[in-house]
């Protein structure tokens, strides 16, 4: 009685620490989000560095996926109520889900050193899954004259944001 | 099996994948630059319908009203831009003044695209609706 008392107390305060991970990643994921908004903009539709994703990546490796993608929805759907409208949030949602499904598949294969390489792809699907979007919003194909910029510009923005999550999860991993 | 592995997930091959595809990037931007882009005429859409077609030669600034939306167009020196909009990002304001057509204004809330069109020929039609 006395020992199945004590797992239980073990476990809960596993999960409650998970928990305490949990918002903690969300709220430091918001106010990266927050920072970059107020950031001088970069004058290229669809054009954006995404420190959020920087959380998403950690939270991958040292939480989970699971916990990573609930870090995810709860970041978008907070900040779309704090800055955004209904089209700002299809556009979070639909690039945040297809890059984090790329990555939960890859992230393994690639490992903790290799992180830069999951975050360009999912940098990749994110810029696809907007302008797919932007395509259907506007009704204007054309505007996929945007593709080579979008693509270029995840491949550097994935580099960085994958070169920062490398460095943070190492210095976690470290204490 | 663990080879095959290895170098499907080596730094090398990715570094040169990602490189190649920056550099088709470089190359098709660099194309779409050095063309002919700049036009004197430039197309208004909202919605995707043609709403008018103005002339880049005249000055000029005018309402374009979507709905309840609505964006102020201005035409100065040969160039277009948005210079007020009821829209929440203000991206189309913030993109400023274009002259060509690499990359048109686009207002995603507002459904509003205004697209330079190509060529040196210059239409003085006016299709106000």
């Amino acid at each position: 009685m006395k020992n199945k008392d004590s797992t239980l107390k073990i476990r809960n305060s596993v999960n409650l620490k998970k928990y305490t991970a949990m918002a903690i990643l969300t709220a430091v994921s918001l106010i990266l989000f927050t920072v970059e908004a107020a950031l001088p903009p970069i004058p290229i539709q669809g054009v954006k560095i995404g420190f959020s994703n920087i959380v998403t990546l950690i939270a991958m490796v040292i939480l989970g996926k699971r916990e990573a993608f609930i870090i995810l929805v709860m970041r978008i759907i907070l900040s779309s109520i704090f800055a955004g409208n209904v089209l700002s949030f299809s556009f979070s949602i639909v690039g945040g889900i297809l890059a984090f499904t790329i990555m939960a598949l890859v992230i393994d294969a690639f490992g903790e050193k290799k992180i830069w390489i999951t975050s360009v792809l999912g940098a990749i699907f994110h810029n696809a899954g907007q302008l797919t979007v932007a395509v259907i919003a506007t009704g204007t194909p054309w505007i996929s004259i945007y593709a080579p910029i979008l693509l270029l510009s995840a491949i550097v923005t994935g580099i960085v944001t994958g070169v920062a999550a490398t460095a943070l999860v190492a210095a976690l991993k470290r204490q | 099996m663990k080879n095959t592995k290895k170098i499907l997930t080596s730094n090398i091959l990715w570094i040169t994948l990602f490189l190649l595809l920056a550099v088709i990037s470089i190359l098709i931007i660099f194309i779409m630059l050095s063309g002919k882009l700049t036009g004197k005429t430039a197309e208004i859409y909202t919605d995707n319908k043609l709403i008018r077609t103005v002339s880049l030669d005249k000055d000029d600034e005018f309402i374009v009203e979507n709905g309840d939306n609505y964006n102020i167009v201005r035409i100065r020196n040969g160039k277009i831009s948005v210079v007020e909009a009821d829209c929440k990002n203000q991206i189309c304001v913030k993109q400023g003044e274009i002259d060509n057509s690499l990359l048109p204004i686009v207002c995603v809330p507002n459904g509003l695209v205004i697209k330079v069109k190509n060529g040196d020929k210059t239409n003085d039609i006016d299709a106000e609706i």
